[in-house]
């Protein structure tokens, strides 16, 4: 098996996490530029889906976007059973709050990056072999929505250690590389979103985040 | 265990088939406005503050939301017939052409219909409280990767029967929805895209197409 990320990019941040977190040892494969912020063209011409992360297996089949990974790999290495949940509730909400961390906070700093950055004048959107033009308008929306997503979990973490309740899980991780990645964008966690605020200094401890 | 509808959305669309498919019978409510057209009702965005449908509202009265988060809870509690895939690979192709179809077809309709509905001036986007101008340049960049989506999906259907590969899954419900969406745009494939066609007629005849 081999993970290709780009080690640039917060998708396959998602699935380096996850797989530091259960301590899998896998071959990981950086598919990015050496000198310009884009995907190398071996990557793209190999892998019609043109995204990271992807995961190829052993007979050349390929798993892309993150949380398919992350359950592929739950089921080879179901040990320890915490991050995609223990039973079929929790499995559920875990797939819950991992779209809306996704929805709500990854494609909303992605939709300011994407739309804002001079390197991707054309490139809106990651994954597509035509030209996306930029969309000022939507980088706006983005920025306001990402605002939105801190409220929302700042909520959510009133009364919960964790995204979903007393166990880290993806979600939790989807959420980290999100505002990571705003942070990174200069969108940072605002001062009246305290419970966000001290979940983000708990998880960044965690070695799996480095 | 109840599921929260609306019957003109095509996420809630999802899991009626999903539902039809599986031969499950449950308790479907549609949340729809009694007066105002193309909105839930204001009791069912007070009581779920997720706000957008569908959603499963289960027997301890937690809900579950998210179209493959409530599947994969009912393939849990109904296993047969598998429709989220038996192996650990078969669930990861699922998993990976379910967000496919959504993210490149279902998203890209709604950044059509959203940014373009008069009914939907000031909602481009559903389950805000808030104001969400409509964009145009948005609907264009939707119209633009719907193509690209149903050149995809022809390609990947060149080499098998189903989306996943050779058998029926949420992925096709997904894809199957997402062009329906379109075509309320009239955005339709392309007869470039021969293998889709077949693969739609297909979808087309099944009785869950009417669910």
């Amino acid at each position: 098996m081999k993970l290709y990320i780009w080690a640039l990019a917060p998708n396959p941040r998602r699935a380096k996490i996850y797989v530091a977190e259960k301590g899998i040892d896998i071959e990981v494969i950086d598919a990015g530029n050496p000198d310009t912020p884009a995907l190398a063209d071996w990557y793209v011409d190999r892998f019609p889906h043109r995204r990271v992360p992807i995961l190829e297996l052993d007979d050349g089949d390929w798993i892309g976007e993150a949380p398919a990974i992350c359950r592929y790999l739950e089921a080879q290495f179901p040990d320890p059973p915490l991050l995609m949940g223990r039973d079929s509730k929790e499995i559920a909400l875990v797939e819950m709050w991992d779209r809306i961390a996704e929805w709500e906070g990854l494609i909303a700093v992605s939709e300011v990056f994407r739309n804002t950055h001079k390197a991707f004048v054309g490139r809106g959107l990651a994954g597509y072999d035509r030209d996306i033009p930029q969309i000022p308008e939507l980088a706006e929306r983005g920025s306001f929505r990402l605002g939105l997503f801190y409220d929302k979990l700042n909520e959510q973490l009133a009364d919960k250690e964790f995204v979903v309740g007393d166990a880290f899980t993806l979600a939790d991780i989807t959420a980290l590389c999100a505002i990571d990645f705003a942070i990174f964008r200069k969108l940072p966690i605002p001062e009246s979103c305290p419970n966000v605020i001290r979940w983000h200094e708990a998880v960044s401890a965690r070695p799996s985040t480095k | 265990m109840r599921l929260y509808s609306w019957s003109v959305a095509p996420n809630p669309r999802r899991v009626r088939m999903f539902l039809a498919e599986k031969g499950i019978d449950i308790e479907i409510v549609d949340v729809a406005h009694p007066d105002k057209w193309a909105t839930v009702s204001d009791e069912y965005r007070e009581k779920f503050p997720h706000r957008r449908v569908p959603l499963l509202e289960l027997d301890d009265g937690d809900w579950i939301a998210e179209t493959p988060a409530i599947c994969r809870y009912l393939e849990a509690l109904y296993p047969e017939p598998s429709l989220m895939g038996r192996t650990p690979r078969e669930v990861a192709a699922v998993e990976t052409w379910d967000r496919i179809a959504e993210w490149d077809g279902m998203m890209a309709a709604g950044e059509v219909y959203w940014n373009t509905s008069k009914a939907f001036a000031g909602r481009s986007l559903p389950g805000y409280r808030e104001a969400l101008p409509q964009i145009p340049a948005l609907a264009e960049r939707g119209e633009l990767r719907l193509i690209a989506f149903y050149e995809t999906l022809d390609e990947r259907l060149s080499g098998f029967d189903y989306l996943a590969g050779d058998f029926f899954s949420l992925a096709d419900i997904t894809a199957f929805c997402a062009i329906g969406f379109a075509g309320l745009r009239k955005i339709g494939i392309p007869e470039t895209c021969p293998n889709l066609l077949r693969w739609h007629a297909g979808m087309d005849a099944r009785p869950s197409a009417q669910a």
